[in-house]
């Protein structure tokens, strides 16, 4: 009996530290909701309808509520409002209604309202969902069981739109007009009108419904070619709208004298007032006809005055040209005779700088037809062209040169050259020679960017070897400029070789390894326009230009042992130039099998696969600096002997470059400084570009400007930026190309 | 969710566990003995085995390293556990050397030969030489299995073959534990093969396993054999079982909260950058008003006087941080353009906004933009400039460049990266290039889902994506112009290990609480133990 009490004892002991062992760990564990029933009423809504859902929620679980949300099956359904004695409903939420901060004890039920809107249609039951939570937030949320079907079924609401008929324009004053139309049905009167289809302005009735429609638009711009488009929607919110319709408003006031070519900056005359009927959409197709009585030379220096005359069938209403071949235009700065069959014209283009301007000039009738003179293009030719400040990239990273200035790169991938211009040229390549060789250059052609206003283009290099890129440009004019550029080194891209000098087909994989986790993966080139794996073509170059990171590479070819280079480095972007070996797989052959004794080799792969070395020297260090007369950003002139005396940086750049903005910060400070004369030049850029870019950087800064490029032959500017350091006698001592640091520029300066 | 790794941890964390629970069954027996004798060479004895079950039971909260981050104390808890294993069996060692052999004498040459190796592990010290001692753990689980196995059958104590063998298969886990020392090689085949989770990292828990089951069932039969050990042991299995379900529960639960969380958190982020563009749009807006309703500008416009306008706007640019300004009169002709005051006289009649402007319509909208590296995104407003009768004589264009320091501030705002994409291309990015320095700009999106998601069908993207072969928790929203085209997106993301780092931290002091209280029950089960069992006798 003892022993027996005893044990019971021991288990007793046994269970309760079991349990207290459980309890100590899992407190914070709270018994979720998992019981419970919700049935909804009513089962049937009627379409296109506000209805009343009352949901009774059971509470069959030990545990509060305190947290409910109904959501609604579909958009069959959509929740207007909802409200419950003790909850707060917390969202405007169209598709659930979620109620918080109140209680529904274990074993009780509660009346959920919940106010719904119904679409114009019919449904088949469909489920509502019901979930509850004891947490507030509603964590380990539980669905309810229960009749929770609801179906639309119903008569369906009137869903025909009015039909819009009799539509009429008619005109109120010269910067108004009414729109009336009819329906067959009584609605709203809704007017959406603009100068495109976009329209922008709208003028509505409000809610009255009515079967004969006005609406008067005000404000209108004389002279101009509206459209409009006009809505109806019945009681049942049926709506059809119109279609386009346009309408033309009265002319403006016209001078009838013909006025002098005002400049920019001159006050227009008020002139009198030349009303032109205004007309509604009409059936006139007939464009008017343009003519340009322009006999001047083609090549000028400065816009020519073009004139010319315009005839219709109807009524002329405007007369407009374009420079830009017809996407931009402007009015006519004169012209005579609209209203009438027959207008002459005459206007002087506000453009000066070099290029070629396709002019084009359109006329435009009362019933808005529009008639193009002939395309003719004017080219203005003050300079030669010129190209300067390039820069040179790769992917989404700069390519610095090294410190003489010599570009390194590999063969076979492609980086983006781009060059500003002056001079308005209408072509420009590039021609790589290679040195020392008789093979023909490599051209490359760079295309212009309205957006940036720059030449860019694609530079891919066949072969390895050292090339000399020169520049060639051509103007509208027949001008021609060809200037060296740059030095660039092209080194002999990876390639997959054989132990047995057979080409192959090889796929070549890298590996980057994660930063993180230190697992590999397969390194994802799509980012960087690379295919990882690839396959190699027969003479087995292997393009691949691997951002910095730590990768390794597989090499996978038929018949061959698979290489696996070791892990390697990479600090910078960079090109990979080794030759990846390959040796013959000797295995045992059975049938179509091959079984091949397996190897552990590694490829080494040196962590930094180029390196740099020493290109020419520049030119024009040690002689004089040469000739310069450039205009600094305060009016100043300044010319090439007045660098004497103190020692001098000259920065080559323009405010375009990525990299000029990185470099005047330390320009500016050295600026302030006074001890040395440190100089920005804006390559082929004006003293107004110049003063802008210094506001807008917040920097305070002296430029030199350098608008019609007469740097570029004598320095030869290979990238932005470019410092240029002169001693104190005006000796050119270095160039250096690319960023260099307040220190570094200092220290440049101290030794001169 | 990497669950490979994170069910790696919790493996080794359950394994390393038992293995401490055996070690401490060992050392139970042993001290059993030692309390009934209170003999020196049994208290070297036990105090190894104690001092292996502790140095087990730090290896368990180690968290090897991986996506979870760095352990709690770095690499000490690795070198202590070592320390104090290499402590454990250097103490066995000596208790074996100590307990003469029944009946046939042993050799003491051998003996000296590993005792010796033991102390110069002591010798060398902690940190200088962890390759050294590394080498060591393997000398001392191979010296305890062969004085076992010596024990075993050169003496007469034939159960102790067990002992023996169960060291013999510690050896190799040893062994493969100096593999760890392999994890830096260059040759991708072998630092693969040794990684965290690899390979040899899984034969090595086996290994483990293995041990500690061989040990624990030689100890188990001598437990059975008093009625208080095994009860004692009974509580102590029963604790640990029930705190290992737990944590390795717990620590689940844990990683797929913290995820979903953060999935929520960066929705609420992306709506935060989306509201930043809002408000950038609505800045410039309001600076083309004041441009606008300047009645001095006004006169300018109308008198068409372009000197006039350069001066009143020069510092314009810079005083509202914008990066262009442009002026036209109403036919679009260009009368300035503030970041270029030389060039004017060109028309826009033609652009989208200044159409609006002329018509009497204020827009703000993001255009996308050729640039010199990458695409840019650029938001511009418009606002029709009217005279004194109110006829609009021109248009004010005001217009912000996204860059980098707009993606900046919402990185500093919010703790997460973002980018702006032109396109698919990004214009403005926090995230840096793979050098760590310049920025990932001009780098195309690679994932088709999200491209066809949001460029193409203008949604919200949520999820888990690769950028720069990084996983990130990341929402991207479509980036509409004034036309409602999609013309880029927005993305706001995380790497997807920072959430599992700030989980891990919680899962490795989960490891080491736990473990913390496996002590501590020790001593309430022992006296429980011993209380029933003198109530039995």
């Amino acid at each position: 009996m003892i022993k027996l009490m005893v044990r019971k004892q021991t288990l007793f002991v046994l269970i309760l530290f079991c349990v207290g062992m459980v309890a100590a760990q899992v407190p914070h564990v709270a018994a979720a909701i998992n019981s419970c029933s919700a049935t909804v009423q009513p089962h049937s809504v009627a379409p296109y309808s506000s209805q009343a859902l009352q949901f009774t929620l059971n509470n069959t679980d030990t545990a509060d509520i305190q947290w409910v949300t109904i959501t609604s099956p579909s958009d069959n359904f959509v929740i207007d409002t909802a409200n419950a004695p003790g909850w707060n409903q917390e969202s405007n939420n169209i598709s659930a209604a979620v109620f918080q901060d109140g209680s529904l004890t274990a074993g009780s039920s509660q009346l959920f309202q919940v106010n719904i809107v119904t679409p114009n249609q019919q449904s088949s039951a469909e489920n509502w969902t019901v979930e509850v939570s004891d947490d507030p937030g509603g964590a380990n949320s539980y669905s309810c069981s229960g009749t929770l079907s609801t179906t639309l079924v119903g008569n369906l609401a009137d869903s025909t739109p009015p039909t819009i008929y009799n539509i009429d324009v008619v005109p109120v004053s010269a910067t108004s007009v009414s729109v009336t139309w009819q329906t067959d049905e009584p609605s709203t009167s809704i007017v959406d009108y603009g100068l495109d289809t976009i329209y922008g302005d709208q003028v509505s009735n409000g809610s009255a419904l009515t079967t004969s429609h006005l609406v008067t638009l005000t404000g209108l711009k004389h002279r101009s070619s509206y459209h409009y488009q006009i809505t109806s929607t019945d009681a049942a919110y049926n709506t059809s709208p119109s279609g386009d319709n346009t309408f033309i408003t009265s002319d403006p006031p016209v001078s009838l004298a013909a006025p002098t070519v005002a400049p920019v900056a001159a006050v227009v005359t008020p002139a009198t007032v030349t009303e032109i009927p205004l007309l509604k959409k009409s059936a006139e197709k007939n464009p008017p006809t343009v003519k340009v009585t322009y006999s001047g030379p083609k090549v000028v220096a400065t816009m020519p005055t073009v004139a010319g005359s315009a005839d219709d069938d109807t009524l002329l209403a405007s007369v407009q040209y374009s420079t830009d071949s017809g996407k931009n235009w402007l009015p006519v700065d004169s012209v005579t005779g609209l209203g009438s069959g027959h207008a002459t014209f005459s206007f002087t283009p506000k453009v000066s700088d070099d290029g070629n301007y396709g002019l084009l000039v359109r006329a435009i009738d009362t019933s808005s037809n529009v008639g193009l003179s002939a395309p003719f293009t004017i080219v203005i030719d003050r300079l030669p062209p010129e190209l300067s400040g390039s820069l040179l990239s790769l992917g989404p990273q700069v390519l610095e040169p090294g410190s003489d200035g010599t570009f390194t790169t590999v063969a076979g991938i492609d980086q983006k050259l781009t060059i500003s211009s002056v001079g308005g040229p209408t072509s420009v390549s590039i021609s790589a020679q290679l040195a020392r060789s008789k093979r023909s250059a490599q051209v490359f052609t760079l295309t212009y960017s309205e957006d940036t206003g720059l030449w860019s283009g694609t530079l891919n290099f066949s072969a390895s070897g050292q090339y000399n890129l020169t520049i060639h440009g051509q103007d509208g004019a027949g001008n021609t400029t060809n200037r060296n550029l740059s030095i660039v080194r092209v080194l002999a891209p990876a390639r997959v070789v054989t132990s047995d000098h057979k080409s192959v087909t090889a796929t070549v994989t890298a590996y980057y390894q994660l930063p993180d986790t230190k697992n590999w993966v397969v390194w994802d080139g799509t980012g960087y326009s690379q295919h990882n794996p690839q396959l190699t073509p027969r003479s087995g170059t292997v393009g691949l230009f691997l951002p910095a990171g730590t990768y390794y590479l597989k090499v996978k070819a038929p018949g061959y042992h698979t290489l696996v280079s070791s892990t390697f480095t990479l600090h910078e972007s960079t090109p990979l130039t080794t030759e990846l070996k390959l040796s013959v797989a000797h295995g045992l052959r059975i049938g179509s099998a091959n079984f091949v004794w397996p190897t552990f080799g590694i490829q080494q792969i040196a962590s930094t696969s180029v390196s740099t070395q020493a290109g020419r020297r520049n030119s024009l260090v040690g002689r004089p600096l040469p000739a310069l007369t450039l205009t600094d950003t305060d009016g100043k002139i300044l010319h090439a002997g007045e660098f004497k005396g103190v020692p001098t940086d000259l920065v080559a750049g323009t405010t375009w470059a990525p990299t000029m903005s990185e470099q005047l910060p330390a320009v500016s400070a050295l600026q302030a400084r006074q001890t040395y004369r440190v100089l920005p030049i804006a390559l082929q850029e004006n003293a107004g570009k110049a003063r802008a870019y210094a506001a807008i950087a917040g920097l305070k800064l002296r430029w030199l400007v350098d608008p019609n490029s007469s740097l570029s032959s004598s320095y030869g500017v290979p990238s932005v930026p470019t410092h240029y350091f002169v001693d104190r006698s005006g000796i050119v001592r270095s160039v250096v190309v690319g960023v260099l640091t307040e220190q570094q520029m200092q220290d440049m300066l101290g030794s001169l | 969710m990497l669950p490979l790794q994170f069910f790696g941890q919790n493996v080794h964390f359950a394994i390393s566990l038992f293995a401490a629970l055996v070690f401490f069954a060992v050392f139970w027996l042993y001290i059993d003995a030692w309390l009934s004798q209170k003999e020196g060479k049994v208290l070297v004895r036990w105090l190894g085995f104690l001092l292996l079950a502790i140095s087990f039971l730090i290896n368990a909260t180690d968290i090897e390293q991986s996506v979870l981050g760095r352990s709690l104390l770095g690499s000490v808890t690795e070198s202590l556990s070592l320390i104090i294993r290499l402590a454990g069996y250097f103490c066995i060692v000596l208790g074996q050397l100590l307990d003469p052999l029944q009946k046939v004498p042993h050799f003491k040459g051998i003996d000296k030969k590993d005792f010796s190796k033991d102390s110069s592990a002591k010798a060398v010290g902690f940190g200088s030489a962890a390759n050294l001692s590394h080498l060591l753990a393997p000398v001392g689980a191979l010296s305890i299995a062969g004085l076992y196995w010596r024990r075993a059958t050169t003496g007469l104590e034939r159960h102790y073959k067990s002992v023996a063998k169960s060291f013999a298969v510690l050896f190799l886990y040893e062994v493969l534990s100096v593999t760890h020392l392999w994890r830096g090689s260059t040759n991708p085949n072998v630092s693969q093969l040794v990684a965290a989770f690899g390979p040899l990292w899984i034969i090595e828990q086996i290994v483990l396993l293995v041990a500690a089951i061989i040990l624990g069932r030689w100890v188990w039969q001598y437990l059975t054999r008093r009625f208080m050990s095994q009860l004692f042991m009974i509580f102590t299995t029963l604790t640990m079982v029930i705190f290992l379900l737990t944590t390795v529960g717990f620590t689940f639960l844990l990683v797929s909260n913290v995820q979903k969380n953060s999935l929520d958190d960066l929705q609420t982020a992306a709506s935060v950058l989306n509201y930043a563009i809002d408000g950038k749009k609505s800045e410039t807006l309001a600076n083309a008003q004041s441009i606008a309703e300047n009645p001095a500008i006004g006169r300018s416009v109308s008198a068409q006087n372009h000197d006039a306008l350069v001066a009143q706007t020069s510092t314009f640019l810079h005083d509202k941080k914008l990066s262009s300004l442009i002026i036209t009169n109403a036919n679009g002709q260009v009368l300035l353009r503030a970041e270029d005051p030389n060039r004017f006289g060109d028309s826009f009649s033609s652009d989208a906004l200044v159409r609006r402007a002329i018509a009497g319509q204020s827009a703000s909208g993001a255009i996308s933009r050729e640039g010199v590296q990458s695409p840019l995104i650029i938001l511009r407003s418009i606002v029709p400039i009217h005279n004194e009768s109110g006829i609009i004589v021109g248009t004010a264009l005001t217009s912000l460049t996204v860059n980098n320091a707009f993606v900046d501030g919402v990185k500093h705002a919010t703790g997460l990266d973002s980018t702006v994409y032109a396109g698919n291309t990004r214009s403005a990015t926090t995230l840096l290039a793979p050098d760590g320095v310049s920025r990932g700009v001009g780098v195309k999106e690679s994932s088709q889902a999200v491209q066809s998601h949001v460029l193409t069908g203008g949604q919200v993207y949520k999820g888990s994506v690769s950028v720069q072969n990084r996983q990130y928790l990341a929402v991207y929203l479509p980036l509409r112009d004034v036309d409602n085209h999609v013309i880029g997106m927005l993305f706001i993301g995380q790497p997807q290990t920072a959430v599992l780092q700030a989980a891990g931290r919680s899962v490795e002091l989960t490891f080491v609480f736990t473990a913390c209280l496996l002590l501590l029950t020790i001593v309430p089960a022992y006296f429980i133990a011993k209380y029933l069992a003198s109530q039995l006798e």
